[in-house]
Formats: structure tokens, C-alpha cells, sequence
């Protein structure tokens, strides 16, 4: 097991240097002048000299190619162009905002999806196995920035129930106590948490209505209810056990699904993470700091996949990696 | 042994016969309700389509491509071919096509039987044929130009009554903030949606099946290395390369339909090339290619000729499910302002033109929007039912 985690470790490396490659060479290719990408008009000479060094903007573009490398190597990502703070600070704050959501997304759309997943599965063939099978196939098909505005729509235009965006009041939340805090944060998380949810909630009811099927046709189901066990203790104990397995691979497989997710949902939200963070650089040309989301996002899939494997092997004892 | 016996032509019920009529009815009243309904929302379009016909003069006038009118002569074109297709299918209800026993079991008719007899992968199917036939058809069914400003007044509410009974200045899904008609927009709209996602989808597809053959086929250093390529792009979240890619040519200025597609193009194969890549794994041990192999065919016709058409099952429902995919990814990069430039709009561009108007006027935003899903659903059903008949495991259990 740890061998295997080692070997995989190792080839994350490979993996990081080609992403970043992969966009040094996009960048390379983009339309315009190296040194504009790096300069706004407003930059002053001093600022100007310091980035031409830092980056090599004189130098041809394997020198910049290694040097990028280089800083990459010792987790320096240089400063933001747009904000001239450091990427890393930029990173550190929106980082943990983004894991909120996807977390509180996780632990709390996901088991609906899978509870779901599992009534379908159970009462395989009836009404109430096509009619939810509709219902989910109609939200996994459903764009998640338009649920993001029809929950805005909804929830704060016409019933004014929640908060339209943000992480918190803008104004009131400095004067609140502590639990008054957390009711705020938690009612601010709501909206955007759902749009980001429910599209993987009802993929995750699909993933686990066919696990379902799969395990239920098995023999050691058909055993355990000719040994008399009741159908509920049949299912919980013996369908459900099984069927999951499959589920908790998804589970760490759709960390970068949420991540990607969160790039229109932190958008429409105003929510300050991580797909913010890129839209913005993205569209105001922040070099330094696209590479160093590009760099986070690779390393939070490969992350996600890790995770994927051991918790794999942990609640499946007969997985052995080698 | 099966002995191939002609069977006899079973006889229809009389109210089959209905269909000759109206495509679809015969089906409905021989108790075949889904293709029934489905047939009949078929003839629906239609009969909307044949009552623009004399409309074409105008529509002649605007919508035109390097002065050619395509778009009008397709949607004629379309026309008749689609109401050909309906009466002819009526027709093999009324006088079924006779199938020895042979022919009742090869791979397609078990099939098709599989298929036809999947409800949802039946409405799916109806889902796509309607969407495309009033894409093809657009120019006929859609009441006015959609970039003509003039039609109407400003943000007016859907009257779908009004607009039915002829009342002036009353439009089925209202107009939008310059006056236009909203419902015109949506038909012009869903036509470049489904079209990027058509194409940019036809592009991954080749592109993944060709890295996924070659890959499979060749092995060793070639699959790795692949292989490794693939991983890493997977490894990127696709909204964000996507975003990347965009934003960053966009800024000088480059931004049409056609960067639009290929870019998503570009950035959805590699799921295709993975299950190419397994089917080819799996085929290449067989006997058929040692035989192609034993007569000294060149490698790259035993890839193309050999492999592929035999591992293009499973990619074909993938491709059903990843069309879904890739038009969710084009109406997302629309919605953050980075698809294609207007006038021109798809659906995702006019989700985000409508955000602004939430509050005035939600249909802006709520129709495009039901309209991805719609389609979105209409592809992942046809997908699911392909599956289904598709997968020998499965036959016989329903």
C-alpha cells in the first residue's frame, strides 16, 4: 500500500511539469508581446525592472521556459500582476474558501444522491424507480450557473429567504456574536452549495442505482434472505455495503468536478475561492498568477485521486495495491 | 438448427391504417402510445413549419450565408425529407417488412427490437430528432428575424394566448431588452448551440478515436506515452483549460464560432480515446486480426478498417452522452462572456444576457435555460436507452 502511494507520488511530478508546459506553452502562443502579458500601463519602471528580471522577459523562451520551472521548484510563483501581491497569498486566501464550499457540498448533497441511488436501486422497475431516474437525469442535465440564477431568482428575488452572495453580511457580520456568526455563514453557504451539489448529487444517484443492481443480482443477497433475514436488514447490511464501494472512488474523484464547477458558481456568488480567483486572472491577463492556479487545481485533482485509492482500500479490505 | 422460414406478414389492426393520415395516429391507437406521441409532435412541427412557407421571402432576405440562402433551402429540404421519413414509418406499421428467422437475430434487428421497446430511450430519441428538425428547419417555424430590433416594444411578458389570437405587439415568449422577438432568438440560438455541439463533438470524437486506436494498437512506448498525455489533460479541469485557452487568444481580438469549436473540440476527446483504447486492447487479441495480420495488411489498415468499425459501438453511446457534455461546456463559456461574439447568440449567451434582467424579466433567463436542459436530457436518454440495447448483459431483463 504505502509502496504503491509512494510510486504514485512520484509520478505527480511528470504530471505537474507537463501542465505546467502545457500552459507556458498556451501562454507562448497567445496573440501579442511576452512583456505586455506581464505589464499593465500603469505598471511603474522600478515594478517594470524587477518583473523583467524575475521573469526573464529579455531572454529567449527556453531561459524563461527553465526559469518558470525553477521558481515553480522552490513554491515561488512570483507576484499578481493585478493586485501586486504575492500568487501565494492570493492562493492562501482564496484556497480554503473554495474547500469550505466543495467539502460542505460534499457531506451534504452527496448522501442525499446516494440514498437516492439506493431506493432506486431497491425498488428497481417501479414508478418510483423511473420517476426519480426523470427526476435526476433532469438536474444532472442542468447547466449549474443557470440553477445558481434560479436559486438566486427564487430564494432572494422573490421569496427573500437567503442571502443573493458572499461568504458573509457585508456589513453586519463585524457587530455578531459567535453563534449569530455561524448561522450568518451557514445561510450564506446554502445557495451556492446546492447549485454546486446537486448536478454531482444526481450523478451519484445514478453512479449508485446500477452499483445497486450490480450487488442485488449477486449470490450472496440471495443467500442472505434464504437464510431469513429481513429485507431491510438485506439491504442495509449486505446491499448497501457493497454497492458504496464504487461510490467512494466518485467521491474523491469529484473534488476537481466541484473545483471546476466552482468556477461559474463562485462567479455568480460573488464568492471569493479559487474559480474567482482564475476568472479574474484570466480575464485581466495575470500570468503568474493563472500558472499558479493551474498548479494548485493539477495538484488538488491528483490529490482527489490519491484519496480516491486509499479510502478505496481502507473500507475494501480485499484491494490490495501492489 | 434455425430453419430460415419466411414468416408470414402478420396483419395489422385497421386503425393502423390512421397513420396514412396523420403520421404517428396509427401508432397511437394500436397501443404504441410513446412513438405515437412522439410521431405526433413530429407532425406538430411540421404543419408549423409548412405554414411559414409563405413567410420565405422575408426569411430569404436576412438569413443568408455569403449570399447563398443555405439555411432557407435546408430547412425546405428538411422539410419534405422528415415528412417522408414520418409517412414511411407509418407505413411499415400497416405492412411490417418481413424478416426471416436469420434476419430477426442478426445483431441489428435484436437491436433495434431492444431499442424501440425502451421508453426513455424512445422519448430521448424523440427529444434529439425534434431538436434537430427544428434546428434544421429554423428559418420556417421562427415569426421574425432575430436581430431585428423593431418588432416589438422592450422586455414585454410572454402572451403565448395573445400571440395566437393575433393580438398586436404580443409575442409567445415576450422580447427581450432591445425589443427583439424572444422566441425567434431562442430558435436562432438553439441552432448554433446544437451546432458547436455537434461539430466540436464530431472533432473530438476523430480525434479520440485516432489516439485511442493507435494506442491500443500499438502498445508499448506509443500507449504510454499517450496514454500519459491524456492523464494529464484529464488532470485539468476542462472549464478551466477551456477558460484558459479562450481568454487568453480572445483579449487580441480572435473570437468566432469556429475558434469556439475547434478549442472544445480540442479539449473533449480524451474520454473517447480511453474507451477506444480498451476496445482496441481487447479486439486485438482476436482471431479476425491475426487473419488480417496472417494476409500482411499495412498497420493502418487493420487500425481503420478492422479495429475501429469494431470498437465503435460503446463510442457511439458515449458520443450520445458526451454531446450533452460538450454543449454544457459551450453554454458555460458563454455565460462567463467568452463564447461567440454578437449579435450572433446561443443559449448560454442568452442566459447571460437575461442575468442582467433577472429581476424585470425572468423568461429571459429561465427559457434558454430550460432549454439546455432539454436538450442536455434529450441526448444523456438516447444515450442511456443505446446502452441498454446495446449491452448483451442487459437483454431480456425488462
Amino acid at each position: 500500500m504505502l509502496k504503491y502511494l509512494l510510486r504514485k507520488l512520484v509520478l505527480v511530478l511528470p504530471l505537474l511539469i507537463g501542465v505546467i508546459t502545457l500552459i507556458f506553452i498556451l501562454i507562448e502562443l497567445s496573440p501579442g508581446d511576452v512583456a505586455d502579458k506581464f505589464f499593465t500601463p500603469e505598471t511603474t519602471p522600478e515594478v517594470r525592472e524587477k518583473i523583467v528580471a524575475k521573469y526573464g522577459l529579455d531572454k529567449p523562451a527556453w531561459f524563461r521556459y527553465l526559469l518558470l520551472l525553477k521558481n515553480l521548484a522552490v513554491l515561488d510563483f512570483g507576484t499578481s500582476i493585478a493586485h501586486g501581491e504575492a500568487v501565494t497569498t492570493l492562493i492562501g486566501e482564496a484556497l480554503p474558501n473554495t474547500l469550505i464550499l466543495s467539502v460542505v457540498t460534499l457531506l451534504i448533497i452527496y448522501p442525499v444522491g446516494v440514498a437516492l441511488g439506493t431506493i432506486q436501486g431497491v425498488k428497481h422497475g417501479t414508478v418510483v424507480d423511473s420517476g426519480a431516474s426523470i427526476v435526476s437525469l433532469f438536474f444532472y442535465s442542468m447547466p449549474s450557473f443557470w440553477l445558481a440564477l434560479m436559486l438566486q431568482l427564487y430564494f432572494t428575488l422573490k421569496w427573500e429567504l437567503l442571502p443573493t452572495s458572499g461568504m458573509h453580511d457585508p456589513v453586519m457580520y463585524e457587530f455578531m456574536s459567535t453563534p449569530e456568526k455561524i448561522q450568518d455563514s451557514l445561510l450564506h453557504i446554502i445557495l451556492p452549495g446546492v447549485a454546486m451539489g446537486v448536478a454531482s448529487a444526481a450523478g451519484a444517484a445514478r453512479y449508485m442505482r446500477s452499483s445497486v443492481l450490480e450487488v442485488i443480482r449477486q449470490d450472496f443477497v440471495r443467500t442472505a434472505r434464504a437464510k431469513g433475514l429481513p429485507e431491510r436488514q438485506v439491504v442495509s447490511k449486505h446491499v448497501i455495503r457493497n454497492a458504496m464501494l464504487p461510490i467512494v472512488t466518485l467521491l474523491g474523484l469529484s473534488l476537481p468536478f466541484l473545483f471546476s464547477g466552482s468556477v461559474l458558481i463562485e462567479t455568480i456568488f460573488a464568492w471569493p475561492g479559487m474559480g474567482r480567483l482564475i476568472v479574474s486572472a484570466i480575464f485581466s491577463q495575470d500570468t503568474p498568477v493563472v500558472i499558479g492556479c493551474f498548479f494548485v487545481f493539477t495538484l488538488v485533482v491528483v490529490t482527489g485521486n490519491l484519496l480516491a485509492d486509499i479510502a478505496y482500500a481502507l473500507v475494501d479490505p480485499r484491494i490490495k495495491y501492489d | 438448427m434455425t430453419a430460415i422460414v419466411q414468416r408470414e406478414a402478420q396483419e395489422a389492426p385497421a386503425v393502423a391504417k390512421a397513420g396514412y393520415v396523420l403520421p404517428g395516429l396509427g401508432h397511437l391507437l394500436t397501443g404504441n402510445v410513446v412513438t405515437g406521441v412522439g410521431m405526433l409532435s413530429v407532425d406538430a412541427m411540421l404543419i408549423v413549419a409548412v405554414l411559414g412557407i409563405p413567410d420565405l421571402p422575408r426569411v430569404i432576405a436576412f438569413d443568408t450565408w455569403g449570399g447563398i440562402p443555405i439555411h432557407p433551402i435546408v430547412a425546405v429540404l428538411s422539410l419534405f425529407g422528415i415528412a417522408a421519413a414520418q409517412f414511411w414509418t407509418a407505413h411499415r406499421l400497416v405492412q411490417p417488412k418481413v424478416l426471416s428467422e436469420l434476419e430477426r437475430n442478426s445483431n441489428y434487428n435484436l437491436f433495434i427490437r431492444e431499442f424501440t421497446r425502451n421508453r426513455t430511450g424512445m422519448i430521448g430519441l424523440f427529444g434529439v430528432v425534434l431538436m434537430i428538425g427544428v434546428t434544421l428547419m429554423t428559418p420556417l417555424i421562427a415569426p421574425f428575424d432575430p436581430d431585428d430590433v423593431g418588432v416589438g416594444t422592450k422586455l414585454l411578458a410572454p402572451a403565448p394566448w395573445a400571440y395566437l389570437t393575433g393580438a398586436p405587439d404580443a409575442f409567445l415568449l415576450g422580447t427581450d431588452v432591445y425589443g427583439r422577438d424572444f422566441f425567434s432568438r431562442l430558435l436562432y440560438g438553439g441552432r448554433i448551440s446544437l451546432s458547436i455541439g455537434f461539430i466540436a463533438f464530431g472533432i473530438a470524437a476523430s480525434i479520440g478515436t485516432a489516439v485511442g486506436a493507435v494506442a491500443g494498437y500499438f502498445g508499448a512506448w506509443v500507449d504510454r506515452g499517450l496514454m500519459w498525455f491524456v492523464d494529464m489533460l484529464l488532470s485539468l479541469p476542462r472549464l478551466v483549460l477551456l477558460l484558459a485557452i479562450v481568454g487568453m487568444f480572445r483579449v487580441q481580438g480572435v473570437k468566432s464560432i469556429f475558434l469556439i469549436v475547434v478549442i472544445l473540440g480540442l479539449t473533449g476527446w480524451m474520454g473517447v480515446s480511453r474507451i477506444v483504447r480498451s476496445q482496441v486492447l481487447s479486439l486485438k487479441q482476436q482471431d479476425f486480426i491475426q487473419a488480417a495480420r496472417a494476409l500482411g495488411y499495412g498497420s493502418t489498415r487493420i487500425v481503420f478498417r478492422h479495429l475501429v468499425p469494431n470498437a465503435l459501438a460503446p463510442v457511439i453511446v458515449y458520443c450520445s452522452l458526451a454531446i450533452g457534455g460538450t454543449m454544457l461546456a459551450e453554454a458555460g463559456l458563454s455565460f462567463l462572456g467568452l463564447g461567440v461574439a454578437p449579435p450572433t447568440s446561443t443559449w448560454g449567451t442568452l442566459v447571460n444576457d437575461g442575468r442582467e434582467y433577472l429581476r424585470q424579466s425572468a423568461p429571459l433567463t429561465v427559457f434558454p435555460g430550460l432549454c439546455i436542459v432539454m436538450a442536455v436530457m434529450s441526448f444523456n436518454l438516447l444515450g442511456d436507452g443505446l446502452r441498454d440495447a446495446l449491452d448483451p448483459k442487459l437483454r431480456g431483463t425488462k
